[in-house]
């Protein structure tokens, strides 16, 4: 299975291979890297949800970010800053993650994104689930094709 | 009569008044609802205004061109190789994405703008596709990169501008749009204020309408307890009237009625002349009548103010039914009808007061004689009618018709009012002896059929053996 899916990667992201490193996590007193092959190896969270960015809701599938913030001891009233491909970054309070189960979506419709459909790696609210979600504030906190997090 | 001339002075006013002031409050209730609409809209216009931002995308888009551009131009003059050429190129892209998928198309369109230029950038994207992957490995001498570039930069020429320009028009729909939704809330905070302002004034014609109303049913209520008052003082004074005027009356007619008596006396011994003594004798029973009038005034002036006493003794029914019988053979006489009594051949004991059931007996007796045709005779049994005693006086008189047996007991009821002189009465006998016998414990009742007679009966509880 985990060949058939390294094939497919290999074949289907023309930009980052398999194991090259896509995620890059820093805390204060330490930073660690995953792969796509890191992050496919975590326990996956399916959301199946609507967003202003998507025409009709859509199914995605990453690990939930709390594991990796739990993994690295990262605290509930800490911040995280998005950083994406571009450089740009948004703001999401680490609380987030721990209330509702916010994902590091890697997969779309069951197919890995691309750089140009925001992938590799979107940060997606279960919106459709939790209506409350389907806020501006929220809107701004799905980060696409994110590429580091920096908790301060 | 003054508390209803003033209800129906306020009533109807009032009446329209409230009906006024409910329709307002509907009219009120509809604004509030239009309201509440409209300020639902706004906040949907203000949430479609703010959410996903058009702007922003787009003005990353341009920034995404440009680093774009900067770095193709970096390669052509190759001071460095650019290993993330494609990774710009697919980060430009998916800015495109963006803009022509999920809601931003319609938030776009909603405008009144034209995206054409986002499609023909992305269908120039398509074209230059190729040259960009072919960019990467190092296969490419640098003359043939160079040339591949400047073509690519070439096809992207004039991008920059139109895609300014599209961001220039999105800002200033957003901010029309914005503009609007604030308009549109100030004009909603205004009217919501008018909404305020015009329930409170409701209210306060509502409260001063409820004071009205409260100071009116008081004083209303002060008249009705005033009009009450000289009602029931009214009736105590008539009542006083009554008895000082009935007492007033009897003194003198029992000195005439006894001055008649022994002028009958005197005259019956001196004088044989018919005429006079005729005179005299009329005088002397409508004298009787009219004592008999006071004296049943009085008494039922008594017992509406229940100023009537019972003294319960021993009392046997035959000796009270005889003497009754005996004081009223007089009178029945003047209408040539006689009694048969028959009493019962025991004792008949009832513990009662003898003066009150004579009183009623008296009342049954010359009431049957009163309708009793000349020459008829009235029945009175006495006998023991189980636990009870009972007397029945049993005439052949004209009967009481059916719709009438309901009110004999009333006061001042007469089957025949006024029919001759001699049958004339003060229709308080019966009302009396009802009164008198419920005071006693006992019953009164009759049965009658027109035209056949009647028979009226008096119950009195006995007094049981064993005791």
């Amino acid at each position: 299975m985990r060949a058939i899916i390294t094939a497919a990667s290999l074949v289907m992201f023309p930009t980052f291979a398999f194991g090259q490193d896509i995620l890059t996590v820093v805390a204060s007193d330490r930073s660690e890297s995953f792969s796509l092959a890191d992050l496919l190896s975590m326990e996956q969270t399916t959301i199946v949800t609507k967003n202003d960015y998507v025409d009709e809701a859509t199914e995605f599938r990453g690990p939930s970010l709390r594991y990796i913030l739990e993994d690295m001891d990262v605290e509930r009233d800490a911040t995280l800053k998005m950083v994406a491909l571009n450089d740009f970054s948004s703001e999401v309070p680490a609380a987030d993650a721990f209330d509702c189960d916010l994902i590091l979506a890697v997969f779309r419709e069951g197919e890995p994104m691309s750089v140009r459909e925001k992938g590799p790696i979107w940060i997606i609210y279960p919106m459709d689930e939790h209506p409350e979600l389907r806020d501006e504030i929220y809107n701004d906190r799905l980060v696409w094709q994110l590429k580091t997090i920096l908790v301060e | 009569m003054a508390a209803q001339d003033h209800f129906s002075r306020i009533a109807p006013k009032g009446r329209f008044v409230r009906a006024f002031f409910l329709s307002l409050f509907m009219v009120a209730i509809l604004f509030v609802f239009i309201v509440i609409y409209k300020l639902d809209e706004r906040i949907q216009n203000i949430q479609v205004a703010e959410q996903s931002d058009p702007v922003w995308v787009a003005s990353q888009l341009q920034f995404e061109l440009l680093r774009l551009k900067n770095e193709l131009g970096q390669l052509a003059l190759d001071y460095t190789p650019q290993p993330d050429i494609g990774l710009r190129f697919d980060i430009a892209w998916s800015r495109i994405t963006v803009l022509t998928e999920g809601r931003l198309p319609a938030v776009i369109e909603s405008y009144g703008l034209n995206a054409d230029i986002v499609q023909e950038l992305e269908a120039t994207f398509g074209r230059i596709e190729p040259a960009i992957a072919a960019l990467a490995p190092d296969g490419l001498s640098t003359e043939q990169r160079r040339a591949s570039v400047e073509d690519i930069l070439r096809q992207l020429e004039g991008y920059d501008l139109s895609i300014r320009d599209f961001l220039v028009e999105l800002a200033q729909a957003k901010s029309a749009a914005m503009a609007d939704v604030r308009t549109g809330l100030l004009s909603l905070s205004n009217a919501i204020a008018y909404l305020g302002a015009t329930v409170l004034i409701l209210l306060a014609i509502f409260v001063f309408i409820l004071l009205l109303d409260l100071s009116a049913s008081k004083q209303a209520e002060t008249k009705t307890r005033r009009l009450a008052e000289e009602a029931s003082s009214g009736a105590r004074m008539k009542a006083n009237f009554m008895s000082v005027i009935s007492h007033e009356l009897r003194t003198p007619l029992t000195s005439i009625l006894g001055g008649l008596t022994l002028l009958k006396l005197k005259l019956s011994n001196t004088t044989i002349d018919e005429t006079t003594l005729k005179l005299i004798e009329v005088a002397s029973r409508n004298g009787d009548r009219l004592l008999e009038l006071i004296n049943n005034i009085l008494d039922a002036q008594a017992l509406s103010e229940s100023r009537v006493t019972v003294v319960q003794k021993p009392v046997n029914l035959n000796e009270v039914a005889a003497a009754a019988v005996e004081d009223c053979e007089a009178y029945a006489n003047q209408f040539g009808v006689t009694y048969r009594l028959k009493t019962a051949t025991e004792t008949v004991e009832v513990l009662t007061d003898r003066a009150r059931v004579g009183q009623i007996l008296v009342n049954l007796l010359s009431n049957a004689a009163k309708f009793t045709p000349s020459g008829g005779i009235v029945d009175i049994r006495v006998q023991k009618f189980g636990k009870q005693a009972r007397v029945e006086v049993i005439d052949e008189g004209i009967g009481i018709p059916q719709h009438l047996q309901g009110s004999i007991f009333s006061p001042f009821y007469q089957v025949n009012p006024g029919t001759t002189g001699a049958t004339k009465s003060s229709g308080l006998g019966l009302s009396i002896s009802k009164q008198l016998i419920d005071l006693l414990d006992g019953e009164i009742g009759f049965n009658s059929t027109q035209g056949q007679g009647s028979i009226f009966w008096i119950e009195l509880p006995l007094i049981s053996s064993d005791q």
